[in-house]
């Protein structure tokens, strides 16, 4: 874990305790763009 | 503007936070700067090798991750960072997840257990000693005893979100909270370029390696970043091995909320569970999660590797972003007496680390 996002998880935290935290987002980003590939949305990541 | 990178930086984003629909926009010139900084590190790394051997120079073979951190170097420490690139910069944690997650579809379950369970139980004996040795050296140089807990818990855990998940658990000043964050990004970025260099000098496996950097080095982005510079392998076992050690902030900032809290110095902590959850590191699940749905492949060959690809371009921003947020004479100013502490006690915590992983190699012979 890191710097800003911790931050802003605490501030997420004193401002509203339904927001959700930056950890969060990144890890549904990663699913979304899982999801993408697995039903062939998205066919081939170039490298 | 250099002067404003390294701890304040965090501030304008937390204000840029209480703007959803702005901060969107706001991040789009930093993220594509990243990518570009990114970018021309693959490109680097493609081309100055061609060119050299084109023009018969002896040349090291440079990684991309290497270019692309020299690079975000180079402009944090010459020109800086201009305001407008400062919240997408910020985003480099956010892609460090993302790629994490995505990295767990190139582990297969049993793969995580088995090597998770290595890294566990060196994981455990890593955050004692480290604890332990902090504590002490904190005491031998008078430093504050909180300033000593934050210390103790960024060397031993997890770099900078435990040392903020510690300072608002234990009520610890800002001040002592920027000096412990200070040392932490100053060290992590020295082993950047001194790690690969021992790892190479002791001819280490790529998996003693990548053991090695995911227990020694502090923050996340640092210690994938040194695993990067190694070898791919290392990379992954450095961000396994770190994950593990990410997994536990939890325990270890809940007994340091107890402790404080037992000497009155501290809020009490009601809802250990609550509290448990809220420190865990969410991006570990979604790393898991990947890993039993290519285990039991939910994706064809071709998905993990589009998969691993893209988890390859959510860490190529990272790097980028790790350069590019590293000031040196920000660092500086944060005081010497912390930055001794801290760097003896990674010395020594990165020697304690390495014969636990010689210890481990000649056990199960990797």
């Amino acid at each position: 874990m890191t710097t800003t996002d911790a931050t802003l998880d605490k501030k997420s935290e004193k401002s509203s305790p339904k927001k959700i935290s930056w950890d969060t987002w990144a890890v549904l980003a990663a699913f979304v763009a899982a999801l993408l590939i697995r039903f062939g949305v998205v066919k081939h990541i170039p490298w | 503007m250099s002067e404003t990178f390294a701890i304040p930086q965090v501030k304008q984003v937390q204000v840029k936070q209480a703007q959803p629909n702005l901060q969107f926009l706001r991040v789009i010139p930093g993220i594509l700067l990243l990518a570009a900084i990114g970018y021309a590190g693959k490109l680097l790394e493609q081309n100055v090798g061609k060119y050299a051997k084109f023009h018969h120079w002896i040349f090291p073979n440079i990684e991309y991750v290497l270019w692309a951190i020299l690079l975000g170097l180079a402009i944090s420490n010459t020109v800086g960072v201009p305001a407008i690139f400062r919240a997408g910069v910020a985003t480099y944690e956010f892609w460090l997840k993302v790629g994490i997650v995505l990295l767990g579809a190139r582990f297969l379950l049993g793969d995580v257990l088995k090597l998770g369970g290595v890294s566990l139980a060196l994981v455990a004996i890593e955050i004692t000693g480290a604890i332990a040795f902090m504590t002490l050296l904190g005491r031998l140089f008078h430093l504050k005893p909180k300033l000593t807990t934050l210390l103790a818990v960024g060397s031993a855990v997890c770099g900078v979100s435990a040392i903020i998940a510690t300072q608002g658990a234990i009520d610890a000043d800002e001040e002592d909270s920027s000096f412990a964050i200070a040392a932490i990004l100053a060290l992590g970025a020295l082993a950047l370029f001194t790690f690969p260099l021992i790892g190479h000098a002791l001819h280490l496996s790529d998996h003693a390696y990548g053991l090695w950097a995911g227990l020694a080095v502090d923050n996340t982005a640092e210690a994938s970043a040194a695993g990067a510079l190694y070898s791919d392998a290392a990379g992954k076992l450095a961000v396994l091995a770190k994950t593990t050690r990410n997994a536990m902030i939890g325990f270890v900032v809940l007994a340091y909320a107890i402790y404080w809290a037992g000497r009155g110095q501290a809020k009490t902590v009601k809802n250990k569970a609550a509290f448990l959850w809220q420190k865990f590191p969410k991006f570990v699940l979604g790393f898991l999660l990947i890993s039993v749905l290519a285990t039991y492949h939910f994706f064809s060959k071709d998905q993990v590797t589009a998969l691993a690809n893209l988890s390859r371009w959510a860490f190529l921003l990272t790097f980028a972003g790790v350069g590019l947020r590293t000031n040196f004479r920000e660092m500086r100013k944060q005081g010497l007496r912390p930055f001794a502490v801290g760097a003896i006690g990674e010395v020594v915590i990165a020697v304690f680390t390495l014969g636990l992983v010689i210890g481990a190699q000649k056990i199960w012979g990797w």
